[in-house]
């Protein structure tokens, strides 16, 4: 649905050079640190900058020149950019109407009541909880196929942040539809992807599904002695801690299988980002 | 960009109500003057300006790319704010020509006058307007704030190079001496400014095309 073949592009003082692909039917997540080029890559799929290499299709189109049509089948959360602050939902619903076929007034409405949304407030007297969830539903309010969220769960609380997956879950029910998300909160992509990418310096340096993740990663807690009697042919990188060493591995089954006395922990995409990431 | 043209009256209807209201009162106060033109041209020049400030609610809280994630394309922004300060300004300026002319007619002399002087400077000022909205949306596209400055700037240069024309010709005596066919010099003025609003358009679409979010 989504394919990124050797994009790039330069600042003065980041270059983003990644490919990336979201298939038809899949959560795909995106997940790095701050400033890691996760924006960047969602601003190149969108269109929203000039790319300086590489290629971008959206729907087998070129992404640069993608149709008002093609457009509708979007829905987007940016993390840094919504609607305008001094106009209301209920000045918005209208402009959606005319925009967005498949759109529906009343049950966008009835929707933003349910969330607790004021329908004639200006969006500009909203908490940051509020504007999220507008554009949250906003995205979900007219049957797209493909949605794009960037940090869609910033700012939320966790009872939101459940309800907000709750509904990206009920919107993969249909099938063929397909959705790119990134967030900071693991346990959200955790929950909900079917694939991650983790994206570091404007690279991607891990693409894995997240099955293999929860299931054949682990994280190894050896004293000094259990290191050193350790087999290390599947370890992919150690560091030294107060009780002994950490261990990150891809095959924990083996390790939990040969080694029963050494505690070892579930993958998990923290243990991930500490193994791609930590320095 | 019938979803545009939706937000940006909302925005009108919003923003824009104390600015028509001041409209309105400035017009009753310019007709007890007998300032009838001036009061149809400030009024449509005032509304151009509103129609303008829409790209500053557009970029509000870095707005701008959220708003071009919908299903419209780059050139379509810049159409609809095109279409958008020219349809209320001919709206307002029809309005304000109508009540002018009927206040005039009823109220101040009731024989009609020399209409046809007065139509003419009123559609003299709209053309104005045209020609100033066609001007700051690319300029408030690439500068933003400071499109402001740029447009004092513009209108500085033009206002000094008229001066010096004007001057030069002895303060206008010198023109109609020089017996100028004045409905070719009209019509090729039209012809000239309408060439320059494509070429403003132009250039705003590919500000638009070009621009980073």
């Amino acid at each position: 649905m989504v394919k990124l073949e050797n994009v790039k592009k330069q600042y003065n003082d980041f270059c983003l050079d990644c490919s990336m692909e979201i298939p038809k039917g899949q959560v795909t997540g995106i997940i790095g640190r701050n400033g890691a080029g996760k924006t960047t890559a969602f601003k190149a799929m969108l269109g929203l900058i000039r790319i300086d290499g590489g290629s971008v299709e959206l729907f087998g189109e070129d992404g640069r020149i993608l149709s008002a049509k093609d457009r509708e089948r979007i829905g987007t959360v940016l993390a840094d950019s919504g609607f305008c602050g001094y106009l209301t939902i209920k000045d918005y619903v209208p402009m959606l109407a005319a925009m967005y076929k498949d759109f529906s007034k009343e049950k966008f409405v009835s929707e933003c009541e349910r969330m607790g949304l004021p329908i004639k407030k200006n969006i500009k007297d909203f908490s940051t909880g509020m504007k999220r969830k507008l554009q949250i539903l906003t995205a979900l309010s007219h049957n797209a196929e493909l949605l794009l969220l960037d940090e869609p769960t910033v700012g939320l609380d966790v009872i939101v942040r459940d309800e907000i997956l709750e509904m990206l879950q009920d919107y993969m029910k249909t099938e063929e539809r397909s959705i790119l998300i990134s967030s900071h909160i693991s346990s959200d992509l955790e929950g909900i992807c079917d694939d991650i990418y983790m994206i570091d310096n404007g690279k991607i340096v891990m693409h894995e599904d997240t099955d293999v993740i929860l299931g054949s990663y682990g994280l190894i807690k050896a004293t000094r002695s259990q290191f050193e009697k350790l087999d290390k042919t599947y370890i992919l990188k150690s560091y030294e801690a107060d009780f002994g060493y950490n261990c990150i591995t891809n095959q924990k089954q083996f390790y939990l299988e040969n080694y029963p006395d050494i505690v070892i922990e579930n993958g998990s995409l923290d243990l991930m980002m500490r193994m791609f990431l930590q320095k | 960009m019938k979803g545009l043209l939706i937000k940006d009256f909302n925005l009108l209807k919003k923003r824009g109500i104390f600015l028509l209201v001041f409209i309105v009162g400035y017009t009753v106060y310019q007709l007890g003057t007998f300032n009838m033109e001036w009061a149809v041209g400030f009024g449509t020049l005032m509304i151009a300006m509103f129609s303008l400030t829409t790209i500053t609610y557009d970029e509000y809280e870095n707005g701008m790319p959220f708003l071009l994630t919908l299903p419209i394309r780059r050139n379509d922004y810049v159409r609809e704010k095109y279409v958008f300060g020219f349809l209320i300004t001919t709206v307002t300026w029809i309005l304000l020509v109508a009540a002018c002319f009927l206040f005039d007619i009823m109220i101040w002399r009731k024989d009609g006058g020399d209409f046809g002087v007065k139509l003419v400077i009123c559609a003299a000022y709209l053309v104005f307007v045209y020609f100033l909205i066609s001007l700051q949306i690319p300029l408030k596209l690439k500068f933003a704030e400071r499109s402001g400055i740029v447009t004092t700037i513009v209108v500085v240069i033009i206002g000094v190079f008229c001066s010096i024309v004007y001057i030069e010709f002895e303060y206008g005596v010198n023109f109609l001496e020089l017996g100028l066919d004045w409905n070719a010099v009209a019509a090729g003025a039209i012809v000239v400014l309408l060439a320059l609003m494509l070429v403003f358009y132009r250039w705003a679409v590919r500000i638009m095309e070009k621009r980073e979010f």
